[in-house]
């Protein structure tokens, strides 16, 4: 009986040292453990043969010789994403330039008080029978659209339209055609101009035939209203749109749209296929 | 050498900074990798992809034993091909280590840091033919702690298991190989087979043992 519960005890104290074995070894058994697994050894052959031949087992594991290295395992590149590319930053800004560009230049004729309808298309295919018709009202355009000088300035239109007049039409002509379009614009030219207009109204002729045809037809109709004029160059540009030939203000709307749609465009295929290759 | 100073580069992107701690771990990384998976291809493969990732996720890196946070990412990907393994098996290669060839054997006496011995490729095939008998989880704590010399602690941050796990599947790791053993000890040299016999020979050992000294 008594032998029963000692050899029950025995393999109870078998299984707790086989357990702690390692431990033993490794010297990781806090003092009172140590003692307790000493104490069974001494008294237990086969625990301690199984501590020796484990020992064994470790220093055989110890020795295994190093295993050669098949390749080195160098990073080559930086896994991090790659940076946009350069050309990425500045054809936004193009675009962005452009595309805003484009919206002032389509938004100011609207939004400025202009006085003259946008492409007045009838109107525009008689340029010259426009002229002749509102002869009178076109001397004060006409005046008005060879007073450059004066729509800019708004100082002396009498006299500078007078002296324009007076010149020979060749010299005022390109000039009066480059800044006819401000020239009609300026309101307190209107007034003074009928004054001088008079005189000068055979050489304004011919420099509005130079100037883009359809001028003088818009200006004899939008002439009513032409004391309210005010706005910049492009006002009298947006007139012209609808014209057989394309004026600077299409042009550029045009332009500025185009080049904002192939910049929106190219910078949006980059970053897409920046990240497509960096996925 | 200034391994933080290197973790802190890498941390900071520079590859050649990261570079130079897989020089100082690509050995220990591929070791286990292959140990474990017994197959050339695998462990590079294996190691290859630790390293990407342990560059990738540096930033989860917030000090302690870098070596055993390592270690952890590579058993990670070591698992992950085991159980492809096991989905399509696939023959391992003889395992060829950097050994040589040496009759003589030289068992040390056993103090707190086992001292190496020279080892013949015979014995060298029973060993390792013996670790891949062991489940994964115990062959690993077992390369880890007797193989490569870590504590029980950077095992416990490899494997991420507790302490408690990891001393019992060290010990019946070391336990089972020594099982193995004792069934091939024909194959080892008369000067180890006596550990590894039963207990017919246990006078035998007690007195090898103290001639050996």
């Amino acid at each position: 009986m008594g032998l029963r519960f000692l050899n029950r005890k025995k393999e109870t104290d078998h299984d707790r040292v086989r357990e702690q074995l390692s431990e033993y070894l490794d010297r990781r058994l806090s003092p009172e453990e140590r003692a307790a697994v000493e104490l069974h050894l001494s008294d237990c052959q086969p625990c301690s043969d199984e501590l020796r031949a484990l020992q064994a087992t470790t220093q055989l594991l110890h020795s295994l010789p190093s295993v050669r290295l098949p390749r080195s395992f160098l990073l080559e590149a930086a896994p991090r994403p790659a940076p946009l590319p350069r050309a990425f930053f500045w054809m936004r800004t193009a675009a962005a330039v452009a595309a805003t560009a484009f919206v002032v230049l389509i938004a100011a004729p609207m939004v400025m008080p202009s006085g003259r309808a946008p492409a007045s298309a009838p109107a525009l295919y008689q340029p010259m029978k426009a002229a002749s018709d509102a002869r009178a009202g076109d001397q004060a355009t006409a005046s008005q659209a060879t007073a450059p000088a004066a729509a800019a300035r708004g100082a002396e239109p009498a006299a500078a339209a007078q002296e324009r007049a007076a010149a020979p039409a060749s010299a005022p002509a390109p000039a009066a055609a480059l800044s006819a379009p401000a020239a009609t614009v300026v309101a307190p030219a209107a007034p003074a101009a009928p004054g001088a207009a008079v005189g000068g109204a055979p050489a304004a002729e011919e420099p509005r035939k130079l100037t883009v045809p359809a001028r003088a037809p818009s200006e004899t109709v939008a002439q009513p209203a032409r004391p309210a004029a005010a706005g910049p160059a492009p006002t009298e540009l947006s007139n012209e749109t609808g014209g057989s030939a394309p004026s600077l203000l299409s042009l550029l709307q045009t332009a500025s749209g185009g080049l904002a749609l192939l910049m929106a465009t190219a910078t949006a295929g980059l970053w897409w296929s920046h990240r497509r290759r960096n996925r | 050498m200034d391994e933080a100073a290197w973790i802190a580069a890498s941390k900071a992107g520079d590859v050649q900074a990261f570079n130079r701690l897989v020089i100082a771990y690509q050995q220990v990384a591929y070791e286990l990798a292959f140990r474990m998976l017994r197959d050339e291809a695998a462990a590079a493969d294996a190691t290859q992809d630790s390293f990407l990732a342990a560059f990738t996720r540096l930033h989860q890196f917030r000090g302690g034993s870098f070596k055993a946070w390592l270690l952890r990412i590579v058993l990670n990907h070591v698992y992950d091909q085991l159980r492809a393994q096991r989905r399509h098996p696939t023959e391992p290669l003889d395992p060829l280590g950097d050994d040589e060839e040496s009759p003589v054997l030289q068992i040390a006496n056993g103090g707190p840091t086992p001292e190496q011995v020279v080892l013949s490729r015979e014995v060298l095939a029973c060993i390792e033919a013996g670790l891949q008998t062991l489940s994964p989880d115990q062959r690993a704590v077992v390369i880890l702690c007797d193989v490569q010399g870590m504590s029980y602690e950077e095992a416990v941050a490899a494997t991420g298991a507790n302490l408690g796990t990891v001393k019992s599947r060290l010990n019946r790791g070391r336990l089972a190989l020594r099982s193995y053993l004792a069934q091939h000890a024909e194959l080892l040299p008369a000067s180890l087979r006596h550990y590894f016999e039963g207990r017919e020979t246990e006078s035998q050992t007690a007195s090898t043992l103290a001639t050996d000294g």
